[in-house]
């Protein structure tokens, strides 16, 4: 049996994109999980305002202190802050080279692309040692 | 000392440590010895040149440090520093962009990747003519990223006929600017850079390094070689389209497919360059408008296809086209192994002088005359005789009371031309009249021809300018 390293519950799941679907330019947020040894499972997202003073269409930016907050409520919640997700209007789920530059090693990156603001595709993102975008597989769990 | 709290990411480098103690006083100082105690930590503290980067935000306590004294800010026992990331990202092209290049990215097999690569390439065009206008517009409304235009011409009444990238409104002004303008109007999306100089072997290297692809839209052959010889020299692709009269032919030159092979250029199928005089250019012998906007627009296409990785570039391959009979083939060509630049022993290892190389200076000179001479010679009214050897609806255009014996009945009107005195030919610009004198001085011995300088347009553009011109 293959044991996926990564994992998001069903219901996680629904509420993420519940909540991305409603938004009309690019969404974005935090995700928690529960990491055991090597494998991750994302339990919790935290939304957050996308405060880029460009096009938000295709910009998006998280404001410091909302990144502060996740770290403290990760604390407090007993889970880890393991990745951020954004929504792509326009574009597929694969990430821009906007979003390869200003990504941080050892942090997924998933990316939700809407079409009509309806759900598209999903997939998770994780730089490798060469700072380049690796897709990482993951299971949906019950 | 102060607590500083290691975001999730960064993690990794302090052992899972949220929370470390570092001795310091103020923020520069919780820095530079964080980044001795964790050496790999130190990339995502601090820029190449020593600045803490743009996507790192440090707050002492619930301030960012931009509001205090950035990295002088000073430290209690028990200020908390916290390093956070600025998590941002998004697309790489605006909703315009989107927008613009929308049919694009909706063929499957073009899609967004290869606009993206449209966008980080670097294409060189030279000559803003015939050839370059078509390619320029397209190239510029596909979204090429960025554009180089090398031309030290002006735009003049004469372009205008398939120039399409000029109006009446820019004769006169140099064309790269006119083109810089036209271009930024229809893609506001683009960098475009000009030069506005001839192409030489001094300055070829430094332009053509600065670019990925090079597309030529000259027609002389010693611009033709240099740029051949500047692409192989620094390995890039040169798209090649040439147009006379009613014939184009394109091909791409030096060309490194996907598997590292790099395909044949210029000199292997013309090593050396034929006489001069004998392949005359557009502005001698003509050429159908249309012919260099099927041309340039083809050249565009490839450069197009090089920069996105979609489809067979035509590499090897030589294309022709007819416009009169409709008659396009496809030959296939390889490298020449005595080729003197990419060969097995190649000879040129770096630019030459074209000008020489095209023989052009070893041509053999004929006696001149200026059209300020001839002007005088006029207002003096001296004894001489002054011969037109244009064709009679050239003359019918503008004329200046020359005898008009046009260039193909000139040997058999030679008993015409007066041996006793000094005589003038001319024709539009100085080249068919000195193929004529050449030609009388070899075959009758004449030594009283005088070639004008510039011919007739010179000479109305100075002494006459409200006359018509062609």
């Amino acid at each position: 049996m293959i044991i996926l390293v990564l994992s998001i519950t069903h219901s996680v799941l629904e509420q993420l994109i519940s909540v991305v679907e409603m938004v009309p330019e690019e969404s974005c947020g935090f995700l928690f999980g529960q990491v055991e040894n090597d494998s991750t499972k994302i339990r919790k997202i935290m939304t957050a305002a996308n405060i880029s003073k460009g096009d938000r269409e295709v910009l998006y930016e998280i404001d410091s202190k909302d990144f502060l907050a996740a770290e403290r409520l990760a604390e407090i919640s007993n889970l880890e802050l393991t990745g951020i997700y954004h929504t792509h209007l326009i574009d597929s789920a694969s990430p821009s080279e906007i979003d390869r530059m200003s990504a941080f090693p050892n942090f997924y990156y998933m990316i939700i692309s809407l079409r009509n603001l309806k759900f598209s595709e999903m997939r998770i993102w994780r730089l490798n040692n060469n700072n380049q975008f690796e897709e990482e597989v993951f299971e949906i769990l019950k | 000392m102060a607590s500083v709290y290691i975001p999730t990411p960064l993690r990794k480098f302090t052992n899972n440590t949220a929370k470390v103690e570092i001795q310091a006083s103020n923020v520069d100082e919780v820095l530079i010895n964080l980044a001795t105690q964790f050496p790999d930590m130190k990339k995502h503290l601090y820029t190449s040149d020593g600045k803490i980067p743009s996507f790192i935000n440090i707050f002492v306590d619930d301030e960012d440090i931009r509001n205090l004294q950035e990295g002088a800010t000073d430290l209690t026992d028990r200020s908390v520093v916290s390093i956070v990331p600025a998590i941002a990202g998004g697309l790489d092209f605006s909703k315009e962009e989107m927008a613009r290049y929308n049919r694009h990215i909706i063929i499957p097999e073009f899609g967004i990747e290869a606009q993206r690569k449209l966008k980080a390439s670097k294409v060189l065009v030279i000559g803003s003519g015939g050839l370059g206008s078509p390619m320029l517009l397209y190239l510029a409304a596909a979204g090429i990223g960025t554009i180089g235009i090398v031309d030290f011409d002006v735009v003049d009444d004469s372009n205008l006929q398939r120039q399409v990238l000029f109006g009446v409104k820019e004769v006169g002004s140099p064309k790269v600017e006119s083109a810089k303008k036209r271009l930024t109007e229809l893609n506001p999306h683009i960098t475009i850079n000009v030069y506005n100089e001839k192409l030489t072997s001094a300055n070829a290297l430094d332009i053509v390094k600065e670019y990925d692809i090079v597309a030529d839209g000259t027609d002389n052959f010693q611009t033709r070689y240099l740029v051949n010889d500047a692409c192989v020299l620094l390995g890039k692709p040169n798209v090649y389209a040439s147009i006379f009269q009613f014939e184009g032919q394109a091909s791409v030159f030096n060309y490194k497919d996907k598997n590292g092979e790099t395909g044949p250029n210029y000199r292997d199928l013309y090593a050396y360059p034929p006489p001069p005089g004998l392949v005359p250019s557009c502005a001698e012998g003509g050429v159908l408008g249309v012919l260099p906007g099927i041309l340039g627009s083809i050249q565009a296409l490839e450069v197009i296809k090089i920069a996105s990785g979609v489809g067979d570039v035509l590499s090897g391959r030589f294309f022709t086209f007819d416009a009169l009979t409709f008659q396009t083939r496809t030959l296939k060509f390889k490298k020449n192994p005595n080729n003197p630049i990419s060969g097995l022993n190649p000879t040129i290892t770096g630019l030459i002088d074209y000008e020489e190389f095209c023989g052009l200076k070893n041509e053999k000179q004929v006696k001149e005359i200026t059209v300020d001479e001839l002007h005088q010679w006029m207002t003096e009214g001296r004894d001489f005789q002054l011969i037109d050897v244009r064709e009679p609806f050239e003359y019918d255009i503008v004329n200046i009371g020359a005898e008009l014996i046009p260039l193909s009945e000139l040997v058999d009107e030679a008993d015409k031309i007066s041996r006793h005195k000094t005589v003038v030919v001319h024709c539009k610009m100085g080249g068919r009249s000195k193929k004529g004198i050449m030609e009388l001085e070899e075959r009758f011995g004449f030594d009283n021809l005088y070639n004008l300088k510039g011919g007739v347009i010179e000479f109305v553009s100075n002494f006459d300018p409200e006359a018509s011109t062609y």
